[in-house]
């Protein structure tokens, strides 16, 4: 991709699960490089594969084919937890119930042992404070309040100060007033820091804010890379219109949008290489997206669409919608 | 579902390999030897003698293998002490074994689950409290001391009555079934008291969590009717695996009933080999018992899908 | 923080343990019960032989007497007075079920917290060696294994531990399983922890409260073993004292003095049962716990 430092590349990566004869294709030859810095995100719906990446962009799983690349090396899953923390997505389990928020966050700092136990110490009330923590740390997960608890799991991802963090689904399981502050707390932390974030979620409002640059998934695919601040207006994917168009209609820009509702079949995800992901839904999908896999296209700066019409509008898109629905 | 049949039949002959190989050792591993008791107590130099005829003087191995082969043929050897074959011996002896074990647990399941049906319906009383509190104590109680205090209260109060007596079937079925009642009933009062706190508790959360339950209430039907209609088929299947399980404890502890009661089973022939150091009963006697324990687990572990709906359902739709 | 500091926090949190527990204690009748009962006949082990001075080995002229103000719990077949014996019987049992319980659980339960978390091969494996000591009739083989070796403490122990082992590790591996996807052990295995320290720190104290439900409940089977094994006269030796041995000794003079059965009958029941109550109320404790 462009010249952009690129701290982090996946290569052709895939990842089945279950048996050969009827694998589960969560993510189906994905290129993507994160650049230094940057957060992006990575947004789609359940079964999209984004979680899957997640994790093996951490190191907590292992491509079953491709390659990551951490600068500009090829990286295993044991080099890639190096460098790389998690912020989890359900707060009542991601911390362990039996530990004090100091604990939970000295934890990754204890095991890399690189500090003395003393600026270790200092290095944990400094980030605790850091999540506005101040005055908790003594507490125990119980103690705590859903949002709170996601402070401290981010407190403990921020401790060794690690390269790559990835929020998959971090603010998910908060209460909506709840998630401005954690969102705007990753915000400012990213920024101090010059961390490269990785922000995964479901709620595209969510990824536009947060994100630099979006990437757009569907059942194991990428479907569009885009600049946020370009998303609204020149998304080109009919799947991020559908995505975009779902957001209530406060949140959107000045441009109210309609609704595009989609029909057809989710095809299973043990379905394999016929054509585009997304075809038995798309309402614009032809025979030919049926049966060959559209690529992703650089089609501007720093924007790639995996169409075979693309790059399309949402007038179109919508347009489209609106015949399949009438007939 | 084939995948898993098939591995557990593959692994059973191991299993038994592995067990009978077991036994062999710990038995063959003592010090003194049956040929001590067999030879005349005045010629002690005829031991070595009688050790070498009876093939005691081989190495270890040697013995083991040649066991086994015999046994793979169906050929389990002679009782050292009685020289009659084990084979004809057990045939004889393991339906009684069997007998008692399946009358215990069918006499368990229909007290335990019955209590436990009653525990339910006045969930929370007295009652139910009650019913809790004795299966703790059933559970807590081993059985030769139900045995024996059966037989004590059987002496002082009902003199007249044979507890110890046992009447073959070919005597005459019922007479067969009297005799074998109180042993069954000395050696069911674990499983009775494990089947109840398993069903009483099974039912707990199907009467919580079931929405079925929820709606015939508020249709108006009466507990008794929720309680035998519903809840009793469901918490009842999963006790399958467990009245396996139970059924393989009481054939592990025949011994003792069958010794207090004098009945001639499995268990008592094979704690008198023990005692009398006679190899190939104690091998062929623990190698039937595991047998049995292991098919009967297979069976239930079969069984179990083909009698719950929902595993029938699952394995249609992959 | 300075060392007063530090057992002022460490007694704080003492107390505050001690606090809860009774706490738990209060709210479930039956374990309240099990507990009080259990201490009571430890206690009554323990301070015993302090209290009653009379030898459990004392043949005497007085047989098969009932409860006396010489004899408290009276006297059997040889004039040895049922108290003293019982009280050794109960001190030779709870011997057996420490440590024949203790060596279960900790082979057993870190067996199979390591086969549980870990899966694959040592999963399999542990699975594979639990099936065929499963499958073994396990009062049969320790049986035999007495008759073999005799019948001394460590080999009773030795047997009890193996018989047992299989339950406490698949209860163990059952509890691994279930924790190894948390999120907080996710975070443990990224941040590169040990898998030592992984199962020390967080999968072993999150399972404690089902361990020790399993744990009590082992120690109930082993007691149930061991009183049966004894009265087979395979656990203590005459003359000296057990609990399965004197019921046994018993049944040939039951008509005449059932006292002599049904004293040591009795104690074996409360005391197996007072376990098994504390079980079952931990189990509820803990299911309340969970609910909430």
């Amino acid at each position: 991709m462009d010249d952009r430092e690129t701290v982090m590349r996946f290569v052709h990566v895939s990842r089945r699960f279950g048996s050969k004869r009827n694998p589960v294709i969560a993510l189906d030859d994905i290129e993507l490089s994160v650049y230094r810095g940057e957060t992006l995100g990575i947004v789609g719906e359940s079964g999209s594969g984004k979680s899957t990446l997640a994790r093996i962009a951490v190191g907590l799983d292992h491509a079953s084919d491709g390659s990551v690349h951490f600068e500009g090396r090829v990286a295993d899953p044991a080099e890639l937890r190096e460098h790389a923390q998690m912020v989890f997505q359900d707060p009542g389990s991601s911390l362990d119930p039996l530990r004090t928020v100091i604990d939970s966050v000295r934890e990754p700092l204890d095991a890399a042992g690189t500090l003395s136990p003393a600026d270790r110490g200092a290095r944990v009330a400094e980030v605790v404070d850091q999540v506005g923590l101040g005055l908790l740390g003594e507490r125990l997960p119980k103690q705590l309040s859903g949002g709170q608890k996601q402070r401290a799991s981010i407190a403990r991802a921020l401790g060794p100060v690690p390269p790559v963090i990835v929020c998959d689904e971090a603010v998910t399981a908060l209460d909506v007033c709840v998630r401005a502050s954690v969102l705007n707390l990753l915000k400012d932390v990213q920024r101090e820091s010059g961390t490269t974030m990785l922000f995964i979620s479901h709620d595209m409002s969510i990824v536009r804010y947060m994100s630099d640059r979006v990437v757009v998934m569907y059942l194991g695919q990428v479907m569009e890379v885009v600049p946020a601040e370009r998303l609204h207006e020149q998304a080109g994917h009919p799947y991020s219109h559908v995505l975009q168009s779902a957001i209530p209609m406060l949140q959107q820009g000045t441009v109210a949008r309609s609704r595009i509702m989609v029909h057809g079949d989710r095809p299973s995800v043990t379905a394999t290489g016929q054509g585009c992901r997304f075809a038995s839904r798309c309402p614009l999908a032809t025979e030919r997206c049926r049966a060959e896999v559209p690529l992703l296209r650089r089609v501007d700066d720093e924007h790639w669409v995996a169409c075979h019409y693309g790059p399309v509008d949402y007038d179109r898109t919508l347009a489209a919608a609106l015949e399949v629905a009438a007939s | 579902m084939t995948r898993y049949v098939l591995t557990r039949l593959l692994i059973l002959p191991g299993t038994l390999l592995v067990v009978s190989f077991l036994s062999f050792g710990i038995v063959n591993a003592s010090p003194g030897s049956v040929a001590a008791s067999l030879a005349d107590p005045n010629d002690p130099a005829s031991i070595p003698r009688i050790e070498h005829e009876l093939g005691l003087d081989r190495p270890f191995l040697v013995q083991y293998v040649d066991w086994l082969g015999s046994a793979l043929r169906g050929d389990l050897g002679s009782s050292f002490i009685n020289q009659r074959a084990v084979s004809a011996e057990f045939a004889s002896r393991i339906g009684i074994t069997l007998e008692i074990a399946v009358v215990a647990v069918l006499f368990a399941l229909v007290v335990g689950v019955g209590l436990a049906m009653l525990a339910a319906r006045y969930r929370g009383t007295r009652l139910d409290k009650t019913i809790m509190a004795a299966t703790t104590l059933g559970v807590s109680i081993p059985s030769f001391m139900v045995a024996t205090l059966l037989v004590l209260f059987f002496s002082l109060y009902v003199p007249s009555y044979p507890i110890i007596s046992f009447t073959p079937v070919s005597e005459g079925l019922l007479e067969n079934l009297r005799s074998v009642l109180i042993p069954s009933f000395a050696m069911s009062l674990p499983a009775a008291a494990t089947f109840c706190r398993y069903v009483r508790a099974a039912s707990e959360d199907i009467l919580r969590e079931s929405d079925y339950v929820r709606t015939a209430k508020a249709k108006g039907a009466g507990r008794t009717r929720i309680l035998l209609s519903h809840v009793l088929p469901n918490a009842v299947v999963p006790l399958a695996t467990v009245a396996g399980l139970q059924f393989g404890y009481l054939i592990g502890g025949s011994v003792l009933i069958e010794t207090i009661f004098a009945l001639p089973g499995v268990g008592s022939r094979l704690m008198q080999a023990i005692t009398e150091r006679d190899f190939p009963v104690v091998q062929a006697g623990v190698l039937l018992l595991a047998l049995v324990f292991v098919l009967v687990t297979l069976l239930v572990d079969l069984l179990y899908p083909l009698l719950d709906p929902r595993i029938r359902v699952l394995r249609s739709a992959a | 923080m300075t060392a007063v500091d530090a057992v002022r926090g460490l007694r704080s949190r003492a107390v505050g343990a001690l606090a809860r527990s009774l706490q738990v204690l209060r709210s479930d009748r039956g374990l309240l019960v099990g507990v009080v009962l259990f201490v009571a006949i430890v206690l009554l082990a323990l301070l015993g032989p302090l209290v009653v001075r009379t030898d459990p080995f004392q043949t005497s002229a007085e047989v098969l007497l009932g409860p006396s103000w010489d004899h408290l719990l009276g006297t059997d077949s040889v004039g040895r007075d049922l108290l003293a014996r019982v009280i050794g019987g109960l001190r030779y049992s709870l011997q057996v079920v420490i440590l024949a319980t203790a060596g279960t659980a900790l082979i057993g339960i870190s067996l199979g917290l390591l086969a549980g978390y870990l899966g694959g091969r040592t999963d399999w494996i542990a699975m594979r060696v639990t099936d065929v000591l499963l499958a073994i009739p396990s009062l049969m083989v320790a049986i035999a294994a007495i008759a073999s070796f005799g019948a001394g403490l460590r080999v009773l122990v030795l047997v009890l531990v193996v018989t047992f082992v299989s339950l406490a590790l698949r209860v163990a591996r059952a509890a691994a399983m279930q924790l190894r996807e948390r999120d907080y052990v996710l975070s443990a295995r990224l941040s590169k922890v040990g898998t030592a320290r992984i199962l020390w720190i967080h999968v072993f104290p999150n399972s404690r409260a089902t361990l020790l439900v399993q744990t009590t409940l082992t120690a109930a089977l082993v007691l149930l073993i061991e009183t049966s094994l004894s009265f087979l006269g395979l656990g203590a030796q005459s003359p000296a004292p057990s609990l399965g041995g004197m019921i046994a000794d018993g049944r040939t003079w039951m008509e005449v003095s059932p006292h002599v059965i049904l004293v040591p009958t009795a104690v074996v029941i409360a005391l197996i049962s007072s376990i098994t109550a504390i079980g079952n109320g931990l189990d509820r404790v803990l299911a309340r716990q969970t609910a909430r």
